[in-house]
């Protein structure tokens, strides 16, 4: 996010912008099966088991691409006329990305969903690095479910009692995003109070 | 002589290849109202934006001369650029209030200069009095600036700018996207403005210009084609591209 914002307040449309847009994208279109694997060699190299904290870092990756390049693409939207008109009181450009902000707010927090949305339903990333339990992590280097991959294990067991968890697990995974969803519909139209159209 | 508060010298800007303006040179008259009038795309929104270095947000431009403001130069290499638009203030064409209430809009130039909480208040309530929009929203200064009608949000922009009190105040077609009645409001807070303030519009209503201008400036095709005093250039012009534009015969 810093990096965007200062693509925006200083480097503008020039070469290295591009260059990161394009690094950026080609980052989002990779399968997470692939991060996953390079996460898995990461943590193969630090000697780190799968565990919650290699889960968190590959999903993260997996992740930043895409709140990137939302929020980017948000400030692509900001006219022109209010950086003028900002600029044009004598702010520095340090001083207007404080305004680019409050105009951007409600587009920043639907790059969160859009990424939390994408990280909570991702299996192939945490396949290798996160590992499976059965049981509630108590440390960062314990291996932990996420609900995804639950519904994989649990329903790859031939045991029908736990064959339905998994579809309790589907449920309580489809309601979570309702919810987040809700929620962010709810706070997006709070934010956009004072957004200039 | 008149004093000048502005001065440019030679001014080329390009766009790329585009060569956009031609070696203009004017002075500007202090604390009167100079209105530049041409057809679209002449350069007189790049002259205006030049004036106080906003054109450099675009990519690809060059420009080449001198715009002196207190005999000093506001291209020589470091030159404040934040205290020349500081001191350069701008009112577009169309009304962007800031992503804040109505009040943060006004403030919002006073805190960027470092002006403490006490006296930022009443700096804001002079600015809303002097565009005549304190009656107005002195109920909802709290609300957001969107809310406002768009002659009311032009007036609010306009006492954002002379908030932090420039001593120029550049006009870019500011009635354009406003009703009449809008428009003329704008108009009379202008002619209340100068005295005070150096002020610079672009329009191309001719009949505007008539109305507020004390000094003119015509510009054809990137270049300064005739400028003088108003009632030189409107009762008298002196070429003939001047008087067939004034005319209406062309543009």
């Amino acid at each position: 996010m810093p990096v965007v914002l200062y693509i925006h307040a200083y480097a503008d449309y020039g070469r290295l912008a591009n260059a990161l847009r394009l690094t950026l994208d080609v980052m989002w279109g990779i399968p997470s099966i692939v991060y996953g694997a390079f996460g898995f060699s990461l943590m193969l190299l630090v000697g780190l088991r799968a565990s919650l904290l290699a889960g968190i870092i590959t999903v993260a990756i997996v992740v930043l691409p895409i709140l990137a390049r939302t929020f980017d693409e948000v400030l692509m939207l900001v006219p022109k006329e209010l950086r003028e008109s900002t600029l044009s009181l004598g702010t520095t450009r340090w001083e207007m990305i404080s305004v680019l902000l409050r105009q951007t707010l409600p587009g920043l927090f639907t790059a969160v969903l859009l990424a939390f949305g994408r990280a909570i339903g991702d299996g192939a990333a945490v396949l290798f690095t996160a590992g499976y339990t059965d049981s509630l992590p108590t440390s960062l280097t314990q291996p932990v479910a996420t609900l995804p991959l639950a519904i994989f294990f649990q329903l790859s067991v031939p045991f029908e009692s736990v064959q339905a968890r998994a579809y309790s697990t589907a449920l309580v995974l489809t309601i979570m995003v309702l919810i987040i969803s809700m929620v962010g519909q709810f706070v997006s139209r709070k934010l956009s109070r004072n957004v200039i159209r | 002589m008149i004093e000048q508060s502005l001065s440019v010298r030679d001014l080329n800007v390009w766009y790329g290849e585009q060569h956009a303006l031609k070696n203009i040179s004017v002075d500007l008259p202090i604390r009167q109202i100079t209105a530049i009038i041409g057809p679209s795309g002449c350069g007189k929104s790049t002259f205006l934006k030049s004036l106080n270095r906003l054109l450099e947000l675009n990519e690809s431009v060059r420009v080449e001369g001198e715009v002196l403001l207190d005999e000093e130069n506001i291209y020589r290499p470091g030159v404040d650029v934040t205290e020349v638009r500081t001191r350069i203030g701008m009112l577009a064409q169309k009304p962007y209030p800031l992503p804040m209430s109505i009040y943060d809009n006004v403030a919002y130039g006073l805190r960027v200069h470092g002006r403490t909480n006490g006296s930022v208040a009443p700096a804001v309530e002079n600015s809303l009095h002097a565009v005549g929009l304190w009656d107005e929203v002195s109920g909802r200064l709290k609300a957001p600036a969107t809310g406002l009608s768009g002659g009311q949000q032009q007036r609010l922009c306009l006492a954002r700018a002379i908030a932090i009190e420039p001593e120029i105040l550049l006009c870019d077609e500011s009635t354009a996207s406003l009703d009449p009645i809008a428009a003329q409001g704008i108009e009379s807070l202008l002619l209340d403005l100068r005295g005070r303030y150096t002020l610079v519009i672009v329009t191309h209503n001719i009949a505007q210009a008539r109305r507020l201008a004390d000094y003119v400036m015509f510009m054809w095709l990137g270049e300064l084609v005739e400028h003088g005093p108003a009632a030189e250039l409107f009762g008298n012009p002196k070429l003939e591209l001047t008087q067939d534009y004034l005319a209406r015969k062309i543009g």
